[in-house]
């Protein structure tokens, strides 16, 4: 055995290790991703906050003595967007903060849409319409971006976690678990009585 | 000795790699709700409602639009969805399918269930501007919905599946005429691109070799690796006939619902 075969060897090993899963990519690749997932989550949430000022209005015009229920949702709107979320940084207290806020936010929003049942010219309403089909999507697509993002961090945590790839993690990252997201109190209050909201 | 010993870790390093890939075992759930049914073609009509005309126009039309690059549009029909509701399905569907190109996601998914009396336009993201929810609202609740409401699923189909090429940029009396204008390079010009690369990087490591040995040929496998070489596709696999699949388009939720 010369030298020059040691030092082949050693790096194929060194090569062999790094390329087949044994963390080394995986690792901060599944971080990024959940970092990632988390933005998307975060965007649809403001999506669906940019959207609030114009139902409100709308529904004023139709529904002017519902002030309680308008004025508990352009408040609590205030609130969510109040909450930034740094993805890269962010902290389980934060996101616990920012889950609660968007949850009063939700269910703000379904009140008003039971509400807005009890009118029919502003079901009538052109603009109104519109504005259901947008929130709808949008609640659509925050429910799917939760869902990639609760996918994205199981991979994550089970990267950390299960070995071999978690020796990787505590020789190289020390990257701890991450917190699962969870379903706020107060939605799933709302959840057991859901709002049949009708198009 | 030194040898046998650097064999071993060797051979703990293998172990532990190959240990790596095969940790991930993924335990599939088996959900009760609905299955998603196998691609075979771009009008899948699993509840037999189309009449056979409908559904050779349609098809036409949709291979029509995505041969131009504009649409990959599948339309859905089945029979029920199992108690699912319409919006995990269809995304399951759009998931699985992966309508649209990796690169583009101009995909979508027109999905109706016959008995549930529900249906949902799925949109890529790629083609979130040109049919926003707003405007996949109206034609399913303003279109298609009365049509439905009449017994007219055929009509209903058909008027959805015009509105939604019409949206995404495809005239349905004129289809297909204009192929490829979205802004991407067509094959052709892309294989001049390549060869004239190749041709210039050729060029290069041939002045090279004058001066000193070796030049810059490494450079061209580089380069062509990197690059996949001639004749890389667009990704639109299936042209006018024979084959349909979908090309590794992204979904996030986008379109909208309605019930009739």
């Amino acid at each position: 055995m010369n030298r020059k075969n040691l030092k082949m060897s050693l790096i194929l090993s060194v090569a062999a290790l790094a390329i087949a899963g044994c963390g080394w990519q995986s690792i901060p690749q599944a971080k990024n991703q959940t970092e990632a997932a988390l933005a998307e989550v975060t965007n649809q949430y403001k999506r669906r906050s940019d959207l609030v000022p114009n139902l409100v209005n709308t529904v004023k015009g139709y529904a002017s003595h519902e002030q309680g229920t308008l004025t508990a949702v352009t408040e609590a709107r205030a609130k969510a967007t109040a909450i930034n979320v740094d993805p890269s940084k962010v902290t389980p207290e934060q996101l616990a903060q920012f889950q609660a806020a968007q949850g009063q936010l939700s269910q703000a929003l379904g009140r008003l849409m039971v509400v807005s049942e009890q009118y029919p010219n502003l079901k009538a309403d052109a603009n109104f319409r519109d504005l259901q089909a947008q929130l709808e999507g949008t609640e659509n697509r925050i429910t799917i971006a939760r869902q990639r993002l609760i996918e994205d961090i199981k991979q994550f945590n089970n990267l950390i976690t299960v070995p071999p790839t978690s020796w990787t993690n505590s020789i190289l990252y020390h990257h701890d678990k991450m917190p699962q997201w969870d379903v706020t109190a107060a939605e799933k209050e709302q959840v057991e009585k859901a709002p049949e909201v009708k198009f | 000795m030194r040898g046998r010993g650097l064999q071993a870790i060797l051979g703990i390093a293998f172990g532990l790699a190959t240990m790596g890939t095969a940790a991930p075992v993924v335990a599939q759930v088996a959900s009760s709700g609905f299955t998603v049914p196998a691609l075979r073609e771009p009008v899948q009509d699993m509840a037999g409602v189309l009449d056979a005309r409908t559904k050779a126009e349609l098809e036409a039309l949709i291979r029509e639009a995505r041969a131009a690059g504009k649409i990959q549009l599948q339309i859905l029909i089945v029979p029920s969805l199992n108690g699912e509701p319409v919006e995990q399905a269809a995304l399951k569907i759009a998931e699985a399918w992966k309508l649209g190109t990796a690169k583009g996601d101009q995909g979508a998914l027109f999905l109706v269930a016959v008995n549930d009396r529900k249906m949902r336009i799925e949109v890529g993201q790629g083609l979130e501007g040109d049919l926003p929810d707003v405007i996949a609202k109206r034609i399913l609740a303003d279109r298609v919905a009365p049509r439905f409401r009449a017994g007219d699923l055929s009509g209903g189909v058909r008027e959805g599946t015009l509105r939604i090429l019409a949206a995404a940029g495809v005239d349905p009396a004129g289809a297909g005429a204009d192929a490829m204008d979205d802004g991407r390079m067509s094959d052709r010009t892309a294989q001049y691109v390549h060869l004239a690369i190749f041709l210039f990087i050729l060029f290069v490591s041939l002045i090279g070799r004058r001066g000193r040995r070796g030049g810059l040929a490494p450079f061209l496998g580089g380069y062509y690796l990197g690059s996949g070489g001639f004749g890389r596709g667009s990704g639109w696999g299936g042209g006018r006939s024979g084959g349909w699949s979908g090309g590794g388009g992204g979904f996030s939720g986008g379109g909208a619902s309605s019930d009739w």
